[in-house]
């Protein structure tokens, strides 16, 4: 936990203020001990007359007034006070010819760093990085070189070097070897300065790779470069194939950033060795001449704001460079990345609690999220998150309006914006409790919600592996309900969106078979009606183009086989039925094993082979036992072949018997609905 | 074209340096043929890294040209798709590789406010001119580089086939990507907008692509996208998010925005440029930027969405919904740079510094989480790791052209 009062410092060679907890002692490593009071600021004031630092003043030469109130300072020897030092190099392709040179005087940087002071180097590029993280200049070991690569995102690297948290005990110098030419970042030089007037850090930039040019004008070795190929020599621009967004030079407000925080922007011709070394070697030294102040603010409020002010009355010609304030954080604040509601600060956009922009501002997209509505489905999304399923299902069960929840899924921002495919799996678990729970209005939501999301499933460049799995898994759930409605159009758009899944099109096959109704004539045997008979033809033509698919080939030899039953037509369904058997397809589907054996034993009892039906019957409970469907064929067989004590012992046995497990007979009708269970359990593992 | 000494010899310096505008007449390395029988047979990765090594993409763009081609036949009839495929694709890995260290084009531009050498009238010698009249200007000129010329090649010898094929259409959405990584819309669109002293030289390669595949969706956004390329602009000190000649590729994302597959990127390009225009657009750009939270569940677009919206925010001067915005964008791609350091950077000018710092020094350690925003005009390319893994698998095994085209 943080102390109670936490302070950001503010300052640099100018103002570097800094709470220290209460009771600290922090040792430096010249052996100084800074002790520290319950709220201490240190701030760094760097006094200059003309261009030279001035030195040897002494606390009563100081007037430091925050927020208006005049404060008791005392100086501590900068000397004493050990640093970060925070290298910036660019690395960009804007400077290929010059980085080894560059990464060369970098190294001579850290080398003026002394022993106990800390020293990383950061490489600014497309994106910012650290090159070499923090770390005792001792230990640095030489660095480089590097390949030029990218456009500079300048302003963010100066910008997020102001803004890096530094040790409690340490003082903050970034030394920056750039030109200050911004093509991609995030913040723009103004954006610098504000960060640079509340940053604690001391920035000093050599800008080493600009000349000024005949025009008036800074320019950039590459735009130099350009210029002269195509100028002097006459030949054809280059084109680098990299994205520039932009290409902006705000030199001047860059400077202003630097000396706001006590540093300068060192422009070519303003400093006389022209090497980051030099510039940087007069940087420490001036760092090291400048003051540290110290006090314990009094008579003002903690949080908050604090603008300091620091003059030197006796000498009023002196220059004065401190920042201009710090900022006191309320307690509390988080050290995560990204969870600013535990924060105390915004909740993000997708998360229970936020206010999106269409919710607050445009009703009609908002999609009557009501707050009730929202803890709902974040009550049962969390579950989810949780691995508790039946919770979920326990509260999907026991109230809250399906359809509406379902239609505030789908409205509202992804809970899961990192894993889409979460949210996906969690659409189906909404969309089966719809179906299981919700009436007739449940099946109507999970109708809509599926349709409604089945585009948000959808992969740029055409189904993926996962989106064809998840469409299996609408598939069995829409097949399982058995309702036209729902599961025509969803088997439907599964089998155009993805032709070449051999599945959605058996699928799509047995369920017209389910609904192809023949009536007896066909039962018995006495033929169908043209219309009817072409109906058959066309399916058994569709079963014997999925027979050539291994992954499907049984149970369409199977299902083809049950259809030619119903139609009188036993012999070829026999010999259906016993190429399944013989390796016309693998499956460890069990249930399709034991359709085959039931409907082998249907067969033979039609062709009254009584004795192989019993044989087939009693394969079939040796798959599943319990089934009703198998006993009932088996006692019948039984009885015609006169085994009248067999049969009617097996009778006893189906009486007696508990009603346990599934028959999966009772399965057929639902095609692929009988795997949504297991497809369901899988999207749950493959999505966590 | 002028006609100096200093121009010619310029001129002349720039073909010898151009691999582009010379005919194929050298025999190819032996190594080339190696490389692509290596390709082939899966060794993919050894294959293109021999010949990127060496970083000699004209010697690569002679070779394909002079004996790519019978390469693919070499195999018999039975080999002759497969190998076609291998050789486009061996060609764009290259062209890919060369994109990310080399020139892609360069660009002859005429000077005119110098001194000028032209024919004195009476004496026929050259004089210099204190400037040549505008009339005499000739439009600039571009010469392609081995990159796009590379693809080109695999372009023309893959739509050389009489059908297209789902490969084929891989092939195209990769080599689309390659070009908008490439960030060249006169590459994909050629120069529809300003005349170009070598016309004949240019390539237009979607318009290629379109004509095999007019009902893929991508490839419509992929115009959109070359068309909001050339908005960036190229010149120096441009002003940050300026908006040069928007309104082909707003015009062309509008009418995108419903679209099925591409509506969602189709409504997040047209939002960024929206907000690039500023002002008054900021709240068309909000509208179009919400847009893509329901069209989309893929991470990259939500991140640009939901980081594009903070900026809108911001320059809106709304900091409560920029910072929304922007830990939205984290939700979808943690440390990710862009965000990251917009949230910082807001958070620390309202005396939250702490988080700030955390945010910093999370989204500078190494290694980095891609951010899509430092991508973002790379658009497709995105893609290229899956479908070159699908065209590199359809080399190996399945026989090229069995899939079904959209």
């Amino acid at each position: 936990m943080k102390p109670a009062l936490l302070v950001v410092a503010a300052a640099s060679l100018g103002l570097v203020p800094s709470f220290l907890p209460g009771d600290a002692r922090v040792q430096s490593p010249t052996g100084q001990v800074f002790r520290a009071s319950a709220d201490l600021v240190t701030i760094d004031v760097s006094v200059r007359a003309g261009s030279d630092i001035v030195g040897g003043l002494t606390a009563s030469d100081f007037v430091l007034l925050d927020n208006g109130v005049p404060q008791r300072v005392e100086v501590v020897a900068q000397e004493a006070v050990p640093l970060e030092v925070s290298i910036l190099l660019e690395t960009t392709e804007d400077v290929p010819d010059d980085l080894p040179g560059r990464t060369a005087e970098a190294n001579e940087i850290a080398a003026l760093a002394r022993p106990a002071d800390l020293v990383r180097l950061v490489g600014i590029s497309t994106t910012v990085r650290d090159l070499i993280p923090l770390r005792p200049r001792s230990a640095m070991t030489p660095f480089g070189p590097f390949e030029p690569t990218g456009i500079p995102a300048a302003h963010d690297a100066l910008a997020a070097a102001l803004m890096r948290p530094v040790g409690l005990d340490r003082r903050h110098l970034i030394i920056a070897i750039t030109n200050g030419i911004d093509a991609m970042s995030t913040l723009d030089a103004a954006r610098v300065l504000e960060v640079a007037r509340r940053s604690e850090a001391t920035l000093v930039v050599a800008a080493i790779d600009l000349a000024f040019s005949p025009g008036g004008i800074y320019t950039g070795g590459r735009e130099r470069l350009q210029g002269h190929r195509q100028g002097t020599l006459r030949v054809a621009t280059p084109t680098r194939s990299t994205w520039r967004p932009f290409d902006e030079e705000r030199f001047d407000v860059l400077r202003e950033a630097c000396q706001a925080t006590g540093g300068d922007f060192y422009l070519p011709g303003i400093f006389d060795a022209r090497t980051a070394t030099a510039v940087f070697e007069k940087a420490f030294a001036d760092y090291r001449r400048s003051y540290l102040l110290r006090y314990t603010p009094t008579g003002v409020a903690r949080e908050g704001w604090h603008e300091v002010s620091v003059t030197v009355p006796r000498y009023p010609s002196y220059r004065v460079q401190a920042r201009r304030g710090y900022a006191v954080e309320s307690g509390g604040a988080s050290a995560s990345g990204t969870s600013g509601a535990a924060a105390g600060g915004v909740p993000p956009e997708g998360t229970p609690g936020a206010v999106n922009r269409s919710a607050a501002t445009s009703g009609a997209a908002a999609a009557g999220r009501t707050a009730g509505r929202l803890a709902t489905l974040d009550d049962i999304a969390d579950a989810y998150d949780r691995g508790d399923y039946g919770g979920v299902a326990t509260r999907l069960a026991s109230g809250g309006d399906l359809p509406d929840l379902a239609r505030a899924l789908v409205a509202s921002p992804t809970r899961w914006p990192a894993n889409p495919h979460r949210e996906a799996a969690f659409v189906l678990e909404l969309a089966d409790a719809a179906v299981r729970f919700g009436g007739a209005s449940g099946l109507a939501a999970a109708r809509d919600l599926l349709t409604t999301y089945r585009p948000l499933v959808r992969h740029p460049l055409g189904p993926d592996a996962f989106e064809r799995y998840w469409l299996w898994g609408a598939v069995a759930l829409a097949e399982g309900t058995r309702q036209p409605t729902f599961a025509g159009p969803t088997l439907d758009y599964a089998r155009s969106r993805v032709p070449d899944e051999p599945r959605f099109a058996l699928a799509r096959t047995s369920y017209r078979d389910q609904r192809l109704s023949l009536g007896l004539n066909a039962q018995e045997g006495r033929g169908l009606s043209a219309s009817s008979l072409r109906s058959v033809e066309g399916l058994l033509a569709e079963y014997d183009d999925a027979t050539r698919v291994e992954a499907v080939a049984q149970e369409a030899r199977v299902r083809k086989a049950w259809l030619l039953h119903r139609v009188g037509r036993d012999e070829e369904a026999l010999s259906e039925l016993d190429g399944a058997g013989r390796g016309g397809g693998s499956t460890d589907d069990d249930t399709v094993g034991f359709w085959r054996a039931l409907f082998r034993g249907r067969v033979l009892d039609a062709l009254d082979r009584t004795a192989e039906a019993a044989e087939a019957y009693r394969a079939a409970l040796a798959i599943t036992p319990t089934a009703q469907s198998a006993r009932a064929g088996l006692m019948a067989a039984l009885l015609r072949s006169g085994d009248r004590a067999g049969a009617e012992a097996l009778a006893d046995a189906i009486e007696t018997a508990p009603v346990s497990g599934i028959d999966p007979w009772w399965l057929y009708a639902m095609g692929e609905g009988r795997m949504f269970p297991e497809i369901l359990r899988r999207l749950r593992e493959q999505t966590r | 074209m002028r006609s100096s000494p200093a121009g010619v010899f310029g001129l002349l310096v720039l073909i010898a340096m151009t691999s582009g505008g010379v005919p194929a007449a050298q025999a190819p390395t032996a190594g080339l043929t190696q490389a692509l029988d290596r390709y082939f047979r899966g060794d993919f990765d050894a294959a293109v890294a021999d010949v990127t090594a060496a970083r000699d993409y004209d010697g690569v763009l002679k070779g394909l040209r002079a004996e790519g081609e019978p390469w693919t036949r070499a195999g018999g009839p039975d080999e002759v798709d497969r190998r076609t495929l291998a050789a486009a694709t061996f060609a764009m890995e290259v062209a890919r590789a060369a994109v990310l260290t080399e020139d892609w084009k360069w660009q002859q531009r005429v000077v005119l406010d110098e001194p000028w050498a032209v024919p004195d009238a009476a004496t026929g010698a050259h004089v210099p001119a204190a400037r040549l009249p505008e009339s005499f200007r000739a439009p600039d000129s571009l010469y392609w580089r081995p990159a796009p010329l590379l693809l080109e090649w695999g372009c023309a010898l893959l739509r050389a086939r009489p059908e297209p094929s789902a490969n084929e259409r891989l092939w195209q959405l990769a080599a689309v990507g390659v070009a908008e990584l490439a960030g060249d819309f006169e590459f994909l669109l050629g120069s529809p907008w300003q005349e170009r002293g070598n016309a004949g030289d240019e390539i237009e390669h979607l318009n290629h692509v379109i004509k095999r595949f007019p009902d893929e969706p991508r490839f419509a956004l992929a115009q959109g996208v070359a068309m909001e390329l050339r908005t960036w602009g190229t010149g120096y000190r441009r002003p940050r998010w300026a908006v040069q000649n928007g309104a082909p590729a707003i015009e062309r994302f509008d009418a995108l925005r419903k679209a099925p597959d591409i509506g969602a990127e189709a409504s997040l390009r047209l939002g960024v440029l929206r907000f690039r225009q500023g002002g008054r657009n900021l709240e068309a750009a909000l509208d179009r930027l919400t847009d893509v939270e329901a069209l989309t569940r893929d991470p990259y677009l939500l991140y640009l969405a939901r980081y594009v919206r903070g900026l809108a925010f911001d320059a809106a001067a709304a900091p409560a919904e920029a910072e929304r915005a922007y830990r939205g964008a984290l939700a979808v791609v943690p440390r990710a740079q862009a965000a990251s350091i917009a949230l910082a950077a807001l958070l620390f000018t309202s005396n939250r510094p702490t988080e700030a710092g955390t945010l910093v020094d999370a989204t500078l350690r190494i290694p980095q989480p891609a951010d899509p925003w430092r991508g973002y005009q790379a658009a497709d390319d995105r893609f290229w790791p899956e479908l070159v893994t699908s065209l590199r698998g359809a080399v190996a095994s399945a026989p090229a052209g069995t899939g079904r085209p959209r």
